[in-house]
């Protein structure tokens, strides 16, 4: 699961304020920029990094990268073909319009770069530093506390429905169609009424641990972070200027 | 003079809003620095008796005594109780809040405003008494379970508080981790802690505890030291508890005169074995030296 390596990458204790300023100079950059060779290339730059710098491994990146492009193909095909409709002595034609491919090539590039970026950010960085950044950003404290309990609760219920669907399945829950609606639906019942008794059993625990507010824990500490922000920072320059000059000349 | 318990419960009474019962005047003492086992089947009271000395549950009569003194039910004499008692639940996946171990140890520290240098110690200090300072980076979702457990003894501790109390500690626990649990229950003791354990594993109970109390519903039907076990195996098994295996063991053992009886009866089966071999060394010396 690619979210492992979000704990284990090389980049893991970098300050997630440095690797968040990153991605958004590349995203800043992927707006910025019209050129779809800039655009391309800044996509295949923060994917290089993301695998050689934090050490991501290639097939991992691969896996998490190439669901998206098939959204995206489709967009691109339907942006360059233009459709004729029957009617006034003509037939109906599909045929591809080359005055759309300019077009085309930015949105793709465009998609590449933001995906890449997102993703630098997305497989480097674990979730709880991420809810740390935003906290640093001023998110109001209710969005936090829901993102920290939900995220939590991501795994508690994939394992509790992992648990249930396997009993369902030893007793041929799953044998037929028939039967595996069934399955599912107190699948579903069962679930709904663990969420609630699970969740009066965290606020109880938050309490025995003298919780009366937002839920606080102590951040992180970050080795060098001053440097980090000024490699991130030049960085985010190296795309940032590239990217308004061409669009300033082109 | 006795002194004065570090908890006590006087008459109380709590029925859940959904009509089932909790705790029927009940009445009971824990001492201070001692090793309680709280005993009774399941649906007996154990686990809504723990949420009344923590103040997550308040008693619709009677009342809970910390020091001799009821207990202060404003926002901030609820703070100060739960800085005092820590309470660590049956499961752990429903009181872990955060994915991060470390996050999550400091959870309970940060609820008591304190020094973010001091509670960084703390939390280090909570995650080393629990064996877990190497697995302070994981995710909380790819520990075992065994983990997650101390994960949330870690959390408590690292509270720094005078009683803790455990609801079910061992259950679903493999052979190495229940004792690693056990090793890290005698160094709370040996550091002064008043600890109360929710059980119905008779054994542990037998070779831990110093006193019993047995809840039966929702009312403390006995309460014994260990020294007057032995003596009430019947009243035990009338209470549908049953006997603990080395005192029925070691009582067998004596009835036949196979063993002597000894002053202070084996609390454990390693106890009752090491009793058993120096009898044997010693015969084995004796015929030794007849010979």
């Amino acid at each position: 699961m690619h979210e492992q390596w979000a704990y284990s990458n090389r980049w893991r204790w970098i300050h997630p304020g440095a690797k968040g300023l990153l991605t958004l100079c590349a995203l800043v950059s992927a707006f910025v920029s019209t050129n779809p060779w800039f655009l391309i290339t800044a996509a295949v730059l923060l994917a290089v990094l993301t695998v050689w710098g934090a050490g991501i491994p290639l097939g991992q990146y691969l896996r998490v990268f190439l669901p998206p492009l098939g959204f995206l193909a489709t967009g691109g095909v339907m942006i360059a073909l233009s459709v004729q409709w029957p009617g006034g002595g003509q037939h109906f034609a599909l045929r591809l319009d080359p005055s759309q491919l300019p077009q085309v090539a930015v949105l793709v590039g465009r998609s590449l770069a933001c995906l890449a970026a997102l993703l630098l950010l997305a497989l480097t960085t674990p979730m709880t530093d991420l809810i740390f950044l935003l906290r640093r950003l001023k998110v109001p404290a209710e969005i936090l506390d829901l993102m920290t309990v939900g995220y939590r609760s991501v795994f508690v219920f994939l394992e509790a429905v992992h648990d249930i669907t396997t009993a369902q399945a030893a007793r041929l829950g799953y044998a037929t169609a028939r039967t595996a609606m069934r399955s599912l639906g107190s699948l579903i019942a069962v679930l709904t009424v663990q969420v609630w008794q699970r969740s009066l059993a965290l606020d109880q625990a938050a309490l025995a641990r003298a919780n009366d507010g937002p839920l606080f824990f102590l951040e992180n500490e970050y080795a060098d972070s001053r440097r980090s922000f000024a490699v991130a920072a030049a960085a985010g320059l190296l795309l940032l200027v590239p990217a308004a000059v061409l669009r300033v000349i082109g | 003079m006795m002194t004065q318990p570090i908890l006590a419960l006087q008459d109380v009474s709590f029925t859940y809003p959904d009509g089932s019962r909790g705790l029927t005047h009940c009445t009971l003492e824990v001492a201070r620095g001692s090793r309680t086992a709280i005993l009774g089947d399941n649906g007996a009271g154990k686990t809504t008796l723990c949420l009344h000395l923590n103040g997550i549950l308040r008693p619709q009569s009677g009342q809970v005594l910390w020091n001799g003194s009821p207990l202060d039910y404003s926002r901030r004499g609820l703070k100060q109780l739960r800085s005092r008692v820590g309470l660590v639940f049956q499961n752990p996946d429903a009181q872990l809040l955060s994915a991060s171990v470390r996050e999550d140890v400091s959870f309970g520290p940060m609820n008591l405003g304190w020094d973010h240098g001091i509670i960084r110690e703390r939390v280090e200090k909570s995650l080393a008494a629990v064996g877990l300072s190497e697995l302070a980076e994981k995710p909380v979702h790819n520990l075992s379970f065994g983990q997650k457990k101390r994960v949330c003894l870690a959390g408590v501790l690292a509270m720094q508080p005078e009683v803790i109390i455990l609801d079910e500690p061992f259950s679903s626990l493999d052979v190495g981790m229940r004792r690693d649990l056990h090793s890290i229950l005698e160094s709370l003791s040996a550091a002064g802690i008043t600890v109360l354990i929710c059980s119905h594993d008779l054994d542990f109970a037998y070779e831990w505890a110093d006193r019993w109390h047995i809840i039966e519903a929702g009312q403390l039907a006995a309460s014994y030291g260990m020294a007057e076990v032995p003596q009430v195996f019947t009243h035990l098994t009338a209470l549908g508890l049953g006997i603990p295996k080395v005192a029925e063991l070691y009582q067998e053992l004596v009835n036949a005169e196979v063993l002597p009886p000894f002053t202070a009866s084996p609390r454990s089966h390693a106890d009752l074995l090491l009793l058993i071999r120096q009898l044997r060394n010693a015969v084995h010396r004796n015929t030794g030296r007849s010979r």
